[in-house]
This record gives C-alpha cells, structure tokens and sequence, in this order.
C-alpha cells in the first residue's frame, strides 16, 4: 500500500517537474540579438504575410535582429490587453494603436517620439504624409505614430438586394445629390420590409458596444461628444438628441437596424447596407452579388465625412527602443507604405492617387476618388479624449438607455452630461 | 423489533411514486444536460444553420472544419497544454501542502495552532479581486508577471490551499489514535507517523482534493487573464472567448467547438469516475 | 493524561515544519494583499504612468458620493440575495430526491453535478449562445407559444440569468454535500419518531433539518462568500449591462484596476467588500449557536 502511494507521488512530481520545464516561456535565442514584437488587432492572414513579408527583408540587412514577432489580439479587448502588458512591465516594441486611445497614450507618455529617425532617414519623404492624417499622432516637434490606415467610414450596399425591394439605388441618389440619411432610412425600410429576416443597415463596428462609432450619425447632424477642448459634455445637445432620436426610430420603429442580441453579417446577404470601415471590408472580393459603395449619407446639418485612424507606434517602455524606432522608420517608408494599400488606406499623397489605390483594392477609380482621396482630405477623425478610459464605462453603461423601444432619449444624453462632466473638467 | 413501516424509508419506490419523481428529475435535469447537447451540436453547424430559424436539434449540416478553425485562429494545441500542465503542478503542490497541514493542524498540538486556524479561514473570504491587485504590483516589481509562476502559486498557496487544508484536517480529525499511538511508542518520529501510518489511509481523501484541486485550476480565469498577456501563454478559459470576427462579435460555431474541445476530456474522466468521485468529496465532507 | 499532554507538545516543531507551506502562503497571498490593499486605498496610483501618491481619505469619500458603486451595491446584495436561497433550497431539494431508493439515481446524481466539473468560461458562454434574442431557449418557448424575452438585455431579466446560470453550475456541489449529511441522520431517530406517529413532514423538520445543520452552516458561508466573487460569468453574459444593472463589487473592481488603471480607488471598493464578507460571515459563525444543532 505504502509503495503505491509513494509511486503515485513521485510518478506525479517527475511529470509535474518535466511539465514545469516545457512550459517556460521560450527565452531569446542568442545573448546580443534582439527580438522585437508588434502588437496588432487583426490575425487576417493577409495582413500577417504583409508584415511578415517586410520583417523578414529587414532582417536580411540587419543581422543583429533575431526576429521580429507578430502577435494578434483580440480587437474587443487590444487596448485593455495592451495597457496590462504595459502596466505588468511586458509592453511590447511596437504596437498599433486605435485613434481612441492616441490622446491617452500621449498623456501618459508611453509612445516613443519617433521623427528624428524619420527625419533622418534618406529616402522617408515625411512630408508626404497628409498633414491632417497627422493630427492626432503629432505635436510641434514630435511625431508619435505613423498613421498607417486613415480609413474612411463608407456604405457598403448590396445592389441586388436593394433592387430586389424596389428602393433606390445609393449611387444613383448620390449622384443627384440625394444621398441623405433620410433618404437612407427609407432605403434601408423597404430592404427590410420586403422579406422576413432581412435587414436594411447594420452597423459592426458600433454593435451596441462601440458608442465611438456614432459619430457616423451624429455628426452629419451637426452634434459631438463634447467640445473641441474636451471640457464641455455636449452629448445633451440638441443636435445630438435630433440625431439619437433618428438613429432609435431606425432601430425600434422602422425596424430596419437589428436590435441589440440580434446577430447579423452584411456578407452573408440578407442586410441591405453596412456602416463599415474601409480596411474592415477584406471579405467583399468574395460577395457573389453586385456591391456598391458610396459615402457616408448627408446629414440635415452636414455632410461630414468621419475617419477611423490606426497608428502605429513604438512605446517608450519597450527595452528596444532604438531597434524598434529602426524598424518601424522601414516598415512604413514609401515603397513599404504602398504595401499597404491594399488593405489599408494611406495618407501618403501619392497612394492617395485614385489609379493607384483602385490599382490595389476592389474600388473602381471613382469609388476611389470619392471615398479614400476626398474621405481622408475632407473627413475628420473619430472622437478621442485624453481621459477616455476614465469616462468610457460610464458613457457606454449610461448609453445603454437609449437601446430599448422605450427610451427617453433626452433623459439618458442629460444623465450622460451629468456624469462625465465633472470629470471632463 | 422491525415494525414493517420502518422498511419505508429504505425500500424501493414503485408505482406512480417513482412516475413523479421521475417526471420532476428528467424536467429538472434539462437545464443542467442541455446546454452540453447544445454545445456539441452547435459546435458542427455552418454558421447559418446556429442561427436558424427554426432552430435543429440535429445539425443537417455536420462541419467539421469548425473545429480545424480552432486550431488555426490560436495556437490551441499548445494552450491546451498550458492548461493541463499548469493544473497538474498545482495539483501536486496543492496536495502536499494541505495534507501536511491539515495533518499538522488536525493531530499535532503546537501554540496558537487554533487561533491559527480561525485567521487561516478568512482566507475563504477573501474574493480574489481583492488580493489580485497587489498581488499584481508584487509580482511586477519582482518581475515575475509575465511568466506561469502567479498563475500557479496563487492557487496552489493561496486561498484555494485553505481550502484544501480545512478538508484535509476535517479528515485527519475522525482519524483513530491507536494506530499512530502504536508507531510512536515503536519510536518513529511523528513526521515518519505521518508517512507510514496516516498518509497511506488517506488515500480517497487525497484523490478527491486531487481532483478537485485539478478542476479549480483547470477553471481559473481571473489569474491566467490579468497575467498572460501573449496568446502563446494562454490557457484555455481565456482563450475561449476570443473566436471573434473582425468587429468583435462570437464566432459561435468555432467558440463553441473551442468549448467542447476543453469539456470533452473532464467529462469523459468524470463519467468514467463519477462513482468514486462524488464519494469521494462526500468523504472528505463538511458532515460536520 | 499529563504524559499525553507532554508528549504531544513535543512534536510542536515537526508540526510548525509541517504547517509552515500553508501559513507561508497565507501570509505573502492573503495577509501581505489586505494590507497593501488596505494600505493602497489611500493612494492614487496608476500604473500606466507609474506615479502613485498618498491622498489620505480621498477615494473613501469619493466612494461613499459614487452613484456607480452606491448601485453596483445594491446589485450585488440583490444578486446574492437571490442567488443563496436559491441556491441552497434547490441543492437540499435535489439531495432529499436523490437520497430515496430508486434505479438510476447515481446517475441522476452525476448529471446535476456535472456542470460543477465543467469550466465556468465554457459553462457560461455556452448558456449566453442560449440565451440570445434569437437563441434556442427563445425558439423552444415559441414553440409552446411563450414570446421570450430578450434575456440579456430586457430588465429584470439580464440579473436573474446571471444568477441562474450561476446556480446550475454550482448547485451541484452543495448538493452533494446535503446528500453526504442527510446519509448521516441515525435511521433510529426516523424509526422512533414514526412509532410516536410522526408523519414526515415532522420528521423533515424535527430530525433532518437539525442533524444536517452543520452542514446547512459551512454550505451557507461558502455560498454566501461565494455570491460575491462571481465575476466570469458577468464578464461574459453581460458586460456588465444593459446599463449597470448586472455590474456587481467585484466586476466593478476589476473594471477600475484593470480597465480604468486606477488601482487606488478600486482597492477601497475592494476593502469595502472584504469588510462586508467579513462582517456576514462573522454575523452567521456567532449566530450559530442558535440554531446549529451540534458543535461544529
């Protein structure tokens, strides 16, 4: 009995200790190379042969890099899971980082001013970059992030669909200057109403959850967060109650917007319209109906143009700054730059040439012209507070008023105000 | 002396007794047996057919590839590792923490060993986001937060060892003293006492902690979630809930496939034990 | 007598040796994390940026004004206090079934506890697949002609799933423990009392419920203490919402030390629930001498 029992545990400490040694984490391979890391939000296998593609030409003439390592994270959750990594003292070299967090980050110092390399670098031509795309991710004298997709909001329309329901072709209204969100609204009715389970619009990147998003709506209604300080919460504003109150009737009345818990996929054909981004749209070279694209409907206010931005940065708690800053001044110079365009729009202005960016992705020249060329050139950038993480639970969770058939619209955008203001201040 | 009324309680039910209680049990069981069959059949269905309306018991469609999807959107095979070898070193210091404390609390008088014991306890009071965030800092400043070191010591000397050390010690308690009694005036030192003689009669009592300390680390989320932050790392109770499409939405035929792949295994072991098992935790029990 | 005494005291040193793992633990993972987290509550510290500085009272005084955690309060005792009861009366039912004579039962028995065995991540995105607006358990009770609700989103209803979801997975296990007592109630009590003409709802109350009442005590504090640190199950099933209303303690604590990076504010929500676990537990350990039948 006795030797048993004394078997079974040495048995089990003899695979304990052979499993505690497999699973150490793998240590870098020689002492004096250096091992980089990126972070990024997609696991698209084209994205990853584009940038493994360019780490492995810059490896050939930099012999001190070991390897450079790609890791894909989950979107739901990148910033959270990068400020862990950072905060736990595992920040990466490299990241992409969303135009939401840009301001946060730069207040906490963590992306590593990167225009001396730039600047110095033969051959980087940084005046190329749109100096608008720049915006968020540079101050006087320093450069924090290359933007390496300025990424217009657009409709994407399934032209059969639409034609099949009797309502107007976007493109056509667009052309005679129609395209309005009313007149979006109704387009999206009769998607809905012409068969069960279809849907007229839906909108991924928002999804209830990504209230940032909005500004796709609101702002052709002349309506924004806060103001241009980000001091005053402006979410209780008339503008912006016009605009919720559009939205809601979309979602509760006209039916024509899946209601929060409803699962829905543009690509597998039954919704009409998708509010999407650009260099989210990889999967429509696959679609076996006639698609169309236009710009982001008129608003009664504006016609504005919204962008998503994604930068990419080196953070200053990386323990390679110098190899990193290298590497990322290669990655995005112009020949590597136009790589991109494929998947993600550029702001280098001559890949944002129509020829060339029709060239590369599934828009025809005009659909270029109309959404990439002018969308970057006229567009403005998602909203962004240097204080978003503080505020964000609270907007998110206080929002969520508004997504049910009985909301009091004006009550919930006050009770938004209220909240956040004090901390705005 | 055995009136025939007392042979009630311990005979057989029939008739529509037994009807009833089998109506009650099968319509109870179905929250509980349900969610497993959903999950499987799920986890083979094209995507269109999860959400179809009506909804199939059956899959009409039976897809394998969900489950090659797995493995290709993570690097499953090696969390999967991660998982079991990090809930097999638990296990084994979990084990030979509480059973030589709970014997040590239960059979060997030392001072303040019951004050001891009552501040021991609320460790189980303790909810883990309490104790995390400190532990966090701790483990940054020594820079051990990007390794499998918290992931296993938190539960192998944390509250989860207090648990296992109540059981082990409410075990050690019923213990008969002749025995030990006997050893000792043969001249064996306790701690032999405790080797020779104790340990071995302890054996369902430490197969059952064994499991049940297996199953805590095999769940845990919190930890492995604020700790391992590279998908290599991963195990798989943070693993699962990142099948996500590009907007961040489930990818519920592969989440799913995903889940059963991490279920099949413990349910096969636990089918296969399930009688030993539940006597098991019964023995080492809190009658009381 | 004396030379037992002195001769079990002797071993006190192999007995330290032998506790010295378990108390170790304790003091660097419990002991060591109250008091920084005791201590950090009175700081603002945010690792991001890595400054930290003393604010005294600062984050107590916000807490007490914080409408967010004054409501995460409230849900979490309505969540416990749904979720015990529940808990515990569905585990006794169950055990008392599964303590009669009948083909079968082990197995039943395996099947109410099989969902303790498997992991809370799988367990509850399993359940939040059936719950969905247009998920199975909607689609069985349009079938019977139920419109089910959206019960994730509709109030009150995103609470009572988490709660639900919770129990099943973990009644089980308290059911196993009633199962173990009940087997230990004298069957000479039983027999006596139905010569007095005891019938059996009598006997449930006079003989059962106070035998088993050891145990009715350690399951209650382990369920109770348990209720508040649910927090997988609110991460997956609701985020949290709609709104606030299924963001409890602990959840929220998580959110401001892993989200917000404010690791000093969510160490005084974290004091505040220690303290109020401590006081409940603390509350039903004196009170049992009241009720609990025997010496525990």
């Amino acid at each position: 009995m006795k030797a048993k029992y004394l078997k079974t545990i040495a048995a089990g400490s003899a695979i304990a200790l052979v499993a505690f040694i497999g699973i150490q984490p793998a240590q870098a391979a020689k002492k004096g190379s250096i091992t980089l890391r990126m972070t990024m939000w997609s696991s698209n296998a084209g994205h990853l042969a584009l940038f493994k593609g360019i780490a492995d030409e810059y490896k050939k003439t930099h012999p001190e890099i070991a390897d450079i390592k790609f890791e894909s994270l989950d979107f739901a959750t990148y910033t959270q899971t990068l400020t862990t990594q950072i905060a736990g003292g595992k920040s990466p070299d490299l990241a992409w980082i969303l135009e939401k967090d840009a301001q946060q980050f730069r207040a906490n110092n963590l992306l590593l001013n990167v225009q001396p390399q730039m600047e110095t670098t033969p051959g980087y031509k940084i005046d190329e970059i749109a100096p608008g795309a720049l915006g968020l991710w540079k101050s006087t004298r320093a450069v924090y992030a290359y933007p390496f997709s300025t990424s217009p909001f657009a409709i994407f329309y399934n032209a059969d669909l639409i034609k099949a329901a009797g309502a107007e072709d976007p493109a056509a209204l667009y052309d005679k200057g129609q395209w309005t969100w009313a007149n979006a609204a109704k387009v999206a009715k009769a998607v809905t109403n012409y068969e069960k389970g279809n849907y007229g619009m839906n909108f991924p990147t928002f999804n209830y959850t990504g209230w940032n998003g909005l500004a796709a709506v609101w702002r052709g209604f002349g309506a924004e967060a806060w103001n241009k300080t980000g001091t005053k919460c402006t979410f209780n504003s008339k503008p912006m109650i016009d605009s919720m109150t559009f939205f809601h009737n979309m979602i509760y009345k006209d039916k024509s917007f899946p209601a929060p818990g409803i699962a829905t996929d543009f690509f597998a054909g039954n919704v009409g319209m998708s509010l999407i981004q650009l260099s989210r749209a990889a999967n429509l070279s696959t679609m076996k109906w006639k698609f169309g694209v236009v710009p982001l409907p008129k608003g009664p206010v504006a016609d504005a143009q919204v962008i998503g931005q994604a930068g990419m940065s080196v953070l200053t708690k990386s323990k390679n700054r110098k190899a990193a800053a290298d590497f990322l001044v290669f990655a995005t110079n112009p020949e590597n730059a136009a790589k991109y365009v494929q998947y993600f729009p550029q702001s280098r202005t001559p890949l944002m040439d129509p020829k060339v960016i029709s060239k590369a992705s599934i828009l025809n020249e005009a659909q270029a012209k109309l959404i990439v060329a002018d969308g970057i050139t006229k567009g403005q950038i998602l909203t962004s507070h240097p204080k978003i993480s503080t505020i964000e639970l609270t907007i998110k969770s206080t929002l969520d008023g508004l997504w049910k058939s009985d909301a009091n619209i004006t009550q919930t955008l006050n009770d938004v105000c209220t909240k956040i203001q004090p901390t705005l201040r | 002396m055995r009136n025939k009324r007392y042979t009630r309680r311990n005979s057989k039910l029939t008739g529509w007794r037994l009807f009833g209680i089998y109506v009650i049990l099968i319509l109870m069981a179905a929250p509980f047996l349900f969610p497993t069959w959903w999950m499987f059949t799920a986890s083979l269905k094209p995507i269109e057919e999860v959400f179809s309306f009506p909804s199939s018991l059956i899959p009409n469609d039976f897809r394998i590839e969900n489950y090659q999807e797995v493995f290709r959107l993570q690097p499953f095979l090696r969390q999967y590792w991660n998982s079991l070898s990090i809930a097999l070193i638990v296990t084994v210091l979990t084990v030979t923490i509480a059973t030589t404390g709970g014997y040590a609390f239960a059979r060997i008088k030392f001072r303040g060993r019951n004050k001891i014991f009552v501040l021991l306890l609320t460790a189980l009071l303790m909810p883990a986001e309490v104790t995390l965030i400190p532990i966090f800092r701790l483990m940054v400043k020594s820079g051990l937060s990007d390794s499998f070191f918290p992931v296993i010591i938190i539960p192998a000397f944390g509250a989860h060892a207090v648990v296992g050390l109540f059981l082990m010690r409410q075990f050690f308690l019923d213990f008969p003293n002749e025995l030990e009694e006997a050893a000792e005036i043969d001249g064996l030192s306790r701690f032999r006492v405790f080797m020779k003689i104790a340990l071995p009669l302890a054996g369902p009592a430490i197969a059952s902690l064994a499991i049940l300390s297996f199953l805590y680390s095999w769940n845990l989320f919190l930890e492995p979630l604020v700790f391992l932050t590279e998908p290599n790392d991963y195990t798989l109770p943070v693993v699962l809930p990142q099948f996500t499409d590009t907007y961040g939405s489930p990818i519920w035929n592969v989440q799913l496939a995903a889940a059963s792949l991490s279920v099949i295994p413990v349910m096969i072991v636990f089918v296969m034990a399930q009688r030993h098992f539940i006597r098991g935790i019964t023995m080492t029990g809190l009658k009381g | 007598m004396k030379l037992k005494a002195k001769h079990e005291e002797r071993h006190w040193r192999t007995g330290v040796f032998m506790a010295a793992p378990v108390l170790l633990g304790f003091l660097f993972l419990v002991l060591y994390p109250i008091v920084s987290v005791i201590r950090d509550s009175f700081t603002s510290y945010n690792p991001l940026s890595g400054e930290a500085a003393f604010i005294g009272t600062d984050n107590y005084l916000r807490l007490i004004q914080d409408e967010t955690a004054i409501e995460v309060a409230k849900n979490t005792l309505i969540f416990a206090m749904i979720l015990v009861p529940v808990n515990m009366a569905l585990a006794l039912f169950l055990a008392i079934l599964l303590n009669l004579h009948f083909r079968g039962r082990t197995s039943f028995r395996a099947i109410f506890f099989s969902p303790v065995i498997v992991s809370t991540v799988a367990w509850t995105i399993v359940w939040k697949y059936i719950l969905q607006d247009d998920g199975p358990l909607n689609y069985f009770l349009g079938n019977i002609g139920i419109d089910g609700p959206n019960w994730l989103r509709d109030n009150p209803w995103p609470m009572i799933s988490v709660v639900m979801v919770q129990v099943f997975k973990n009644v089980g296990l308290n059911m196993i423990f009633f199962l173990a007592a009940l087997q230990g109630v004298p069957e000479e009590m039983y027999e006596s009392s139905e010569i007095d003409g005891a019938n059996r709802w009598q006997q449930f109350k006079k003989i059962t419920l106070p035998f088993i009442s050891p145990t009715i005590l350690l399951v209650a504090i382990l369920t109770i203490a348990g209720a508040f640190q649910v927090f997988a199950q609110v991460l997956l099933l609701t985020g949290g919402g709609p709104g606030l209303s299924t963001t409890v303690l602990s959840y929220y604590i998580f959110i401001n030390a892993f989200q917000i990076f404010d690791l000093g504010y969510a160490s005084a929500l974290a004091v505040c629930l220690f303290v109020f676990v401590m006081i409940l537990t603390v509350a039903q350990w004196q009170i049992r001498t009241r009720w609990v039948f025997r010496e525990v």
